[in-house]
């Protein structure tokens, strides 16, 4: 940084000037009590819930607990400086983060301060992180889909702009693949998408940033990390961070894709601080109000109506399970919260079924009317179908000898189930989820090999696009498959197959 | 001095007491005197404080050695702190009812820092102007502290009036870096 002399005289005689007028007035107060990154302060009587406090090194606290003779206070940031005895300023200001378009592209931790070593960011202007949800009057319902690019998904669980769908699962079921991949999926779909990244190693953050790089989906994503070194009011508060980032671009109209990843390692760090400000202890030692830490997150989600833009806010919360324990304090909390979810199974992951979601346990409460109609009309009896199929399969391992109908039905489930499993960084545009779904419950793998379904698939779209483009791009444009259209498609799998 | 809330109303109810007999500028001496010397002499503290003693003893302690020099307000005061086990409170308590009674007198106590001993005729001054913007009497506990350079930071309850040179050295340390 370089300083002309001339510049510091001119402050300097602007400062001397101005020495008689003003006088700093400022509330304090003393630290009484510091230690595992809470402080308790005498004085300061005046303070608001969750303002912002500056201790003498420039750190920022949040009060938490306003009681009569002290405050609690989270320190954000650095405590090995501070000591007791210590003045504390009010700053009269609630945590705020810096909202804009000139965050996109970016890595930021929790307030707003740039990670990725590319300079300062100019904000559009400042959002406090606890904010109040959208009321009744202020939304709509969910209509719009936003595609996952994930066949199984887009096709029988759906997602709608605005919607809140949970993905739970085990460590190591591939949950942040699912979440990296719908958001490599939404490039050229106008959809701003925000990372928060909770608790998690600083090295599996950046590789995540790296992929999207690859995928040039940085260009509309931002990043907010708090990492698992990070002390624990940062991991408590990135989700509104990151929420308030969100609502911002919601506002103008704009429709936002946020992923908190996960709300498991925030649970854990609001219940650390909780413990720690002497909050009393319930199930799990989780305090009173974890259940409200995670719905009035998750709440700000929503579609707004077309009176106030009509923009939206999808959240993708992700909660790991133990031992696939989903009746566990949290994610029953979590599940009860959000309009459907989807569980990842390691036996599925480990049988090599990717993405390894469990059909039968995930649902989507509001995303069946946001689905396009042409994927309503391919997927309608699928569901049913891999139902009936998993049954027959449990129950087909005690006898050997069946009847035609059942080998056809589970030779049918079986291929259908080969269809449905994906690569990671491979989404599909929804024409070509649609095409290849066609292609199975029309039935048309009956007379392929088991073990060639999967890759038949993708060579289909591939022959599509080749020799049939235009019927790919009417299935995009009309959203239906109308009789002509389905008899297009059908001619176009024919000529595939006599190849 | 930190006053907890416990502190604070049994002062506030001793205080309360002497405004109705109107002996409250009694109470305030007798209690200042009592709790000084219970900071200073140590054999008078270790007395008071131990908690093995008994309430009882305590009392006929503080009846034979004081007698008749003590208000019964001040005595019965004391009784009431031994039976419930709380003479640690006394000191927080006095704090408390000085404060109480600064406030009855309109006086406010506050601190005052300088740089070096300031000139009395500014000081009156600064009551002056202090009086004017809280209605009420300042009286300075004065601190020296050469690390201020210059100007006076004023101290008043929860606030801090910052008019120091190091301040303003501070403020442009910051405009400078930004």
């Amino acid at each position: 940084m370089s300083i002309k002399p001339e510049e510091i005289s001119a402050l300097l005689k602007q400062q001397i000037e101005n020495y008689q007028s003003n006088a700093d007035i400022y509330e304090t107060g003393t630290v009484i009590q510091v230690g595992d990154g809470i402080a308790h302060i005498y004085g300061l009587t005046n303070a608001m819930s969750s303002e912002l406090l500056e201790f003498p090194n420039g750190t920022l606290g949040m009060a938490l607990n306003l009681n009569e003779d002290s405050i609690g206070c989270v320190i954000l940031g650095e405590s090995t400086d501070i000591h007791e005895g210590d003045i504390v300023k009010r700053t009269g200001r609630i945590v705020t983060v810096p909202v804009g378009k000139n965050l996109l592209g970016r890595v930021v931790n929790p307030l707003g301060v740039p990670l990725d070593n590319k300079g300062d960011i100019e904000p559009e202007g400042y959002r406090n992180i606890e904010e109040n949800a959208p009321a009744i009057i202020a939304r709509q319902g969910v209509n719009t889909p936003l595609q996952t690019g994930i066949k199984s998904i887009d096709s029988m669980v759906p997602i709608g702009r605005g919607q809140r769908e949970l993905i739970i699962g085990d460590r190591q079921t591939g949950k942040t693949a699912l979440a990296i991949d719908t958001i490599i999926n939404q490039k050229g779909q106008d959809v701003i998408c925000i990372y928060v990244a909770i608790g998690q190693k600083a090295s599996t953050v950046a590789s995540v940033v790296q992929k999207l790089k690859e995928f040039g989906a940085m260009d509309y994503s931002i990043v907010v990390a708090a990492f698992a070194s990070e002390p624990a009011p940062m991991l408590y508060i990135a989700p509104y961070a990151g929420a308030a980032m969100g609502e911002h671009f919601m506002y103008q109209g704009k429709d936002v894709l946020i992923i908190y990843d996960d709300l498991t390692k925030q649970a854990a760090a609001y219940r650390e601080l909780s413990l720690l400000l002497r909050r009393p202890p319930g199930r799990e030692a989780y305090p009173g109000d974890i259940f409200y830490l995670h719905s009035r997150l998750l709440e700000r989600a929503a579609r707004l109506s077309d009176e106030i833009g009509g923009g939206s806010m999808t959240a993708l919360p992700i909660i790991e399970t133990q031992a696939g324990d989903i009746s566990a304090y949290i994610p029953t909390n979590v599940i009860s919260i959000t309009d459907g979810q989807i569980f990842l199974e390691s036996d599925l992951f480990n049988s090599g079924f990717r993405p390894a979601i469990n059909i039968g346990l995930s649902v989507s409460r509001v995303g069946g009317s946001a689905q396009i109609k042409a994927m309503k009309q391919v997927s309608g009896s699928l569901r049913i179908d891999l139902a009936q199929y998993r049954e027959l399969a449990a129950f087909s391992q005690f006898g050997s000898d069946l009847d035609q109908a059942t080998k056809n039905t589970l030779d049918r489930g079986a291929k259908m189930m080969e269809i449905l499993k994906q690569g990671q960084y491979s989404p599909m545009p929804v024409e070509e989820e649609v095409a290849v779904l066609f292609f199975a419950t029309k039935n048309y793998a009956k007379d392929i090999d088991i073990h060639e379904v999967a890759a038949k698939g993708n060579e289909l779209i591939t022959f599509l696009k080749d020799f049939y483009p235009n019927v790919l791009a009417k299935i995009r444009e009309e959203k239906q498959l109308s009789d002509e259209l389905t008899a297009q498609l059908d001619e176009a799998i024919k000529a595939f197959l006599s190849k | 001095m930190k006053k907890g809330a416990l502190a604070i109303r049994y002062a506030q109810a001793l205080f309360d007491a002497a405004e109705e007999q109107g002996v409250t500028a009694e109470i305030y001496d007798e209690l200042n005197v009592l709790s000084s010397e219970l900071e200073s002499n140590s054999g008078f503290r270790q007395l008071i404080m131990d908690r093995s003693l008994g309430a009882q003893r305590k009392k006929d302690f503080i009846n034979s050695t004081l007698g008749d020099h003590i208000s019964s307000l001040t005595r019965n005061f004391f009784y009431i702190i031994f039976d419930k086990n709380r003479e640690y409170l006394i000191p927080e308590a006095t704090a408390a009812l000085n404060d109480l009674w600064q406030d009855k007198q309109g006086i406010m106590p506050a601190q005052l820092i300088t740089a070096k001993a300031i000139n009395p005729e500014l000081e009156t001054q600064l009551v002056a102007a202090l009086k004017k913007a809280f209605a009420k009497e300042v009286v300075f506990e004065h601190e020296v502290d050469p690390s201020l350079l210059g100007g006076a930071i004023v101290n008043i309850d929860d606030l801090t009036i910052d008019g120091s040179l190091k301040g303003r050295l501070h403020h442009m340390r910051e405009a400078l870096t930004k």
